[in-house]
């Protein structure tokens, strides 16, 4: 049987914020491996969160480990 | 978040697309029916706690039944995330999904999801679902809302498991379930309407498909989808670009007293798409006021389906120009292990009203606050006839707040809810309390141009020693707020008083918790009673300029006095008569628009 994460070791989507705990996309944002839940939720961090929040827009949450 | 976008053309006929859509909701109907005369506690058979859907096979919503919006909006992220967990090519025909994990997008701990596939050719068509509120998870309080500080208080947790394998109950997990509850013939019963729906639903699917073809009913799912999301992008399209903000507060979260969490929301309008953005939130509390992202998400649909025509058929093409933003481990989007159970009642219509604020800036279809609780009152002990434990959860309307060409509604479930109260009748007959006062709450409320709904008071006298009471109630400090000079709604209040005594006191004065509200395992004993007064909304527009004919109806239903007429609303009645004194009103506001108002 595959090891069973419990949900604080999964990572949560860089943009949403939603728990991504399988599949998702990694890219490579303010110099970390990010995941996102969608191509969308990419297109709303480069586009809206990064301009507005700047380094802030990063979550620890969402640096892929 | 945004779920993925498409661009194809409608395909399908109008007509025949119309008659599948209706199709498609009316099966939805048709399984909330099943589960109401099926299931065994009031919470699915009285309250209607529960909600429909069907996705096509991505694993998309094309379908759902108007029941609970706080369900229904975080199915668009739990059903796909149970499905990709479980893994599509791990399903068999005759298997069921569940999960109640809201760590996974669910709502909170007490919602229970059930997924089924159906299959036509060996390959999965569509999924049948539904969400429901189990009265009782286990864990430290029965029927679920206290004052937790963990999730692992609020009860026992399910990852998206199967639960049916190839039409067969899994028996371990099925033993697992009702061995940490404390109703477990209710939580059985109401499990197997649950799944039993899905049966029904899958049937009626199999119809559809064999009377119109699978690609037939494949671009229909697909052109369903792009109607409402084209309808959806016109609407957010009518409004103007820019980024709109407001705040507001969640009074307290059962744990630190007097210490109000902040709900901070920004709508970002870009052409066609809407960006909720929640950061600036507070961070998670330590009580259950938590909302986890599924709730928020909710929350956010909640509020725009609100500002948008009703016609707009509800299904994931709605929710594609949408984006939330809500941060791990805000107030907003709750992180493991924290207690979330009453973010989904309490935290929910406040974050709808704080949104329908931030729209008040442009649009004339918002409203002011409501009473902003879904008044969840827990009630737990032994049965004194049977022996057998029992479990409830109480439910109470509030008033709604005035809104742009009315009235807000009188005693009427949260914005988040659309759930009914249990009858009196039906409470009485199965638990040890009888309700000797039930009535409107007549006296104050959000004055307005159109004012708040009116609250309604109850009071329950116990008939049992050991009854054990449990709440995660909201606004005892925070009032619903008005819009455009509307006033304030009132506060709810929960007192009790022991046999014999004549005083009302209220929890933290008689049993020491942190919140007026949110509490856990009270004990109440035989002629010990409980006065619960359900919170008015908020005002919308001047007192003034009510029509004064509202005011006279409002006065000859024994809602306000004259004095309170004159005084919150400068008109005048002629008591005697029966009627409005014109002229002694129109001197008397002319009088208050010039002077120093109300
Ligand atoms: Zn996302």
């Amino acid at each position: 049987m595959p090891v069973y994460r419990e949900v604080n070791e999964l990572p949560h989507c860089g943009s949403c914020g939603k728990l991504v705990s399988v599949g998702g996309i990694r890219v490579e944002r303010l110099g970390h491996p990010l995941l996102f839940c969608s191509e969308r939720c990419i297109e709303v961090f480069d586009s809206y969160k990064v301009p507005k929040y700047g380094e802030a827009a990063l979550w620890e949450e969402s640096i892929v480990r | 978040m945004a779920v993925a976008a498409t661009s194809t053309e409608i395909r399908t006929d109008p007509f025949l697309l119309e008659i599948i859509r209706n199709f498609l909701i009316t099966t939805c109907k048709e399984m909330g029916i099943a589960m109401m005369r099926t299931s065994y506690s009031p919470m699915f058979n009285e309250a209607l706690d529960f909600s429909c859907v069907v996705f096509d096979g991505k694993g998309e919503m094309v379908a759902q039944a108007p029941y609970v919006p706080a369900q229904i909006g975080s199915t668009v992220h739990v059903v796909p995330t149970a499905i990709a967990e479980v893994g599509a090519e791990n399903l068999e025909p005759g298997d069921v999904i569940f999960t109640n994990d809201p760590y996974r997008s669910n709502c909170h701990l007490p919602e229970f999801v059930v997924v089924k596939p159906y299959f036509k050719d060996g390959r999965i068509l569509a999924y049948t679902a539904n969400i429901a509120h189990m009265t009782d998870v286990g864990g430290m309080v029965p029927a679920a809302f206290g004052d937790h500080q963990n999730i692992f208080q609020e009860g026992i947790r399910f990852p998206p498991v199967k639960i049916y394998e190839r039409d067969e109950e899994i028996e371990s997990v099925f033993k697992i379930l009702i061995s940490n509850v404390r109703t477990p013939k209710h939580s059985y019963g109401d499990m197997k309407a649950m799944i039993g729906s899905l049966y029904l639903a899958e049937r009626r699917i199999d119809e559809l498909v064999t009377r119109h073809g699978v690609e037939t009913f494949e671009q229909c799912c697909d052109d369903v989808k792009l109607v409402s999301e084209r309808l959806m992008r016109a609407e957010i399209a009518a409004w103007p670009d820019g980024e709109y903000e407001a705040e507001g507060l969640l009074e307290d979260d059962g744990v630190v007293p007097d210490r109000p969490w902040k709900i901070k929301a920004t709508l970002v309008i870009r052409g066609d798409e809407l960006i909720v953005d929640f950061t600036g939130s507070d961070s998670q509390c330590f009580g259950p006021a938590n909302q986890t992202f599924g709730t928020t998400a909710s929350a956010a649909y909640n509020a725009v389906l609100h500002m948008v025509s009703s016609d707009i058929p509800y299904n994931h093409g709605c929710y594609r120009p949408i984006s939330v933003i809500a941060p791990p481990g805000s107030f907003m989007n709750v992180s493991y292990p924290g207690a979330c159970v009453g973010g989904n009642s309490d935290t929910h219509p406040t974050t709808v009203d704080v949104l329908l604020e931030a729209f008040s800036q442009f649009s004339g279809r918002s409203s002011a606050a409501d009473g902003g609780t879904c008044g969840c009152i827990g009630f737990g002990g032994q049965d004194p006839e049977t022996g057998e434990p029992y479990a409830h959860l109480h439910l109470e309307g509030v008033g709604w707040g005035g809104r742009a060409d009315a009235d807000g509604n009188d005693v009427q479930f949260v914005k988040n809810g659309n759930c009914a109260n249990t009858p009196v009748e039906v409470a009485e007959a199965r638990y040890p309390f009888l309700n000797i006062e039930y009535q409107l709450e007549p006296g104050q409320v959000g004055h307005g141009k159109h004012r708040g709904g009116f609250g309604s008071r109850r009071v329950f006298r116990f008939l049992a020693d050991g009854v054990h009471i449990s709440s995660h109630t909201n606004r005892h400090r925070v009032k619903a707020w008005g819009l455009f000079g509307g006033g304030e709604g009132t506060n709810t209040i929960l007192a009790f008083r022991r046999a014999g005594e004549t005083e009302w006191v209220r929890a933290r004065e008689a049993f020491g918790s942190a919140s007026y509200g949110k509490f856990s395992n009270i004990v109440m004993n035989e002629g010990d009673e409980m006065l619960f007064v359900t919170p008015s909304g908020g005002g919308y527009g001047e007192p003034l300029e009510r029509d004064p004919e509202l005011v006279l109806i409002d006065w000859r239903d024994e809602l306000l006095s004259a004095e309170q007429a004159r005084e919150h609303y400068g008109v005048v009645i002629d008591e005697a008569a029966g009627s409005v004194d014109a002229a002694a009103t129109e001197a008397l506001r002319s009088e208050r628009r010039g002077g120093a108002g109300l």
